[in-house]
């Protein structure tokens, strides 16, 4: 399923040819119709479903930054050439603003293949960075994280243990982590895999203190209770 | 009927030679990642406004040009420090202006990034590696 041919550079002018004749004049994501609940992604046109988990911090709770490591068993994108998408993915989100880091497939690019990316929102400026033509493999743990160790508003993205992004002008501390699939797809996709996460604060990692799951009509989530253990955040997630 | 026939031919043997063209053009991606484009700055071009339209906005202003990586993420906010090429890469920056409204990932609950200009990076082999969307 993986390491498809990337370098066929999909084709390039005529997907994204094709990309502009296929999409529709406004962004939207979701396959099936709202009375579809249950078996499909329902959240209508113009949002994207989601099989994740939150921690939503309350209080003294805030972290300074957070890790994951996404372990992709499956992709398929049907609709690529249309943009569609699938993430696995983390968020560290600051109200209207985030910034977001994992692995992405179909986007234009092609199927299957899966590459990392990262993204952020501040200010009303939205920026993201795909890594082609490289690709990641499925069925093995890749690691992502978001600090803000330097707890001057400056949160850094890193594809394993290597920083590639350092926006600015965020909250020193946060305080609402999700991790796990997002699909903004007309097409149902599919996706599986399971992710583990942990927080930093004081310079280390920590389990996750709460936790709510959350999941869209047509995708599933449940604890991942591979080695180490369950814990609070690790999932695993799907299309179903 | 076979005037429909063959124009729905004549568009899909065009897309398969662009296609086939794009190819040929990326198998040689090494050799352009060392300061060699394999497409022109108008190929570019074509990509952006297709990424443009596909955000809603069929017919922006767009301004291109060529810098480094470095450079160009920089203009974006955020200097790439590592995850996609040297920074000295050459790269199209395609910058348009209109109104649009990208599909890319987002937290749940946040609505799709918008904005009067749109940037995209794009490689010497014809990837996009970069988009931005606000009102800056």
């Amino acid at each position: 399923m993986f390491g498809y041919p990337v370098r066929m550079g999909c084709v390039l002018l005529a997907c994204v040819a094709l990309a502009a004749i296929a999409s529709p004049s406004v962004a939207s994501a979701s396959w099936g119709k709202k009375s579809d609940n249950g078996e499909a992604c329902s959240q209508g046109n113009g949002h994207h479903c989601y099989s994740t988990a939150e921690w939503a911090m309350s209080g003294s709770e805030q972290v300074e930054g957070t890790l994951a490591y996404q372990y992709t068993t499956a992709a398929n994108v049907p609709g690529w050439a249309s943009n569609d998408f699938i993430t696995n993915e983390e968020w560290a989100v600051f109200g209207t603003e985030w910034v977001e880091v994992g692995q992405i497939a179909g986007y234009g690019i092609n199927c299957c293949s899966l590459h990392r990316f990262d993204a952020w929102e501040r200010n009303k400026i939205f920026t993201m960075y795909i890594e082609q033509p490289q690709t990641v493999n499925g069925w093995e743990n890749n690691l992502y994280q978001i600090s803000g160790q330097s707890h001057d508003g400056h949160w850094c993205t890193y594809f394993g243990s290597t920083q590639v992004a350092c926006p600015s002008g965020f909250p020193t501390w946060n305080k609402d982590l999700q991790v796990g699939l997002e699909v903004g797809a007309n097409t149902k996709p599919e996706n599986a895999g399971h992710e583990q996460t942990n927080a930093w604060w004081e310079s280390t990692t920590h389990n996750w203190l709460k936790e709510i799951a959350y999941a869209d009509g047509g995708l599933c989530i449940s604890r991942y209770s591979g080695p180490p253990g369950p814990a609070l955040g690790n999932i695993n997630y799907g299309t179903c | 009927m076979k005037k429909l026939l063959a124009i729905a031919t004549t568009l899909i043997l065009g897309v398969v030679a662009i296609g086939v063209w794009t190819y040929g053009a990326s198998s040689s991606s090494n050799a352009a990642v060392a300061g060699t484009p394999s497409i022109t700055a108008s190929d570019a071009q074509q990509l952006a406004l297709a990424r443009a339209a596909a955000a809603g906005d069929g017919s922006p202003t767009v301004a291109m040009a060529t810098e480094s990586l470095g450079q160009a993420t920089a203009r974006l906010g955020a200097p790439r420090v590592a995850g996609l090429a040297d920074p000295e890469t050459p790269v199209y920056v395609a910058t348009m202006h209109g109104h649009f409204v990208v599909d890319a990932p987002t937290p749940k609950g946040a609505p799709a990034p918008s904005g009067s200009v749109m940037r995209v990076l794009i490689d010497q082999t014809g990837l996009m590696i970069g988009l931005q969307v606000g009102d800056q």
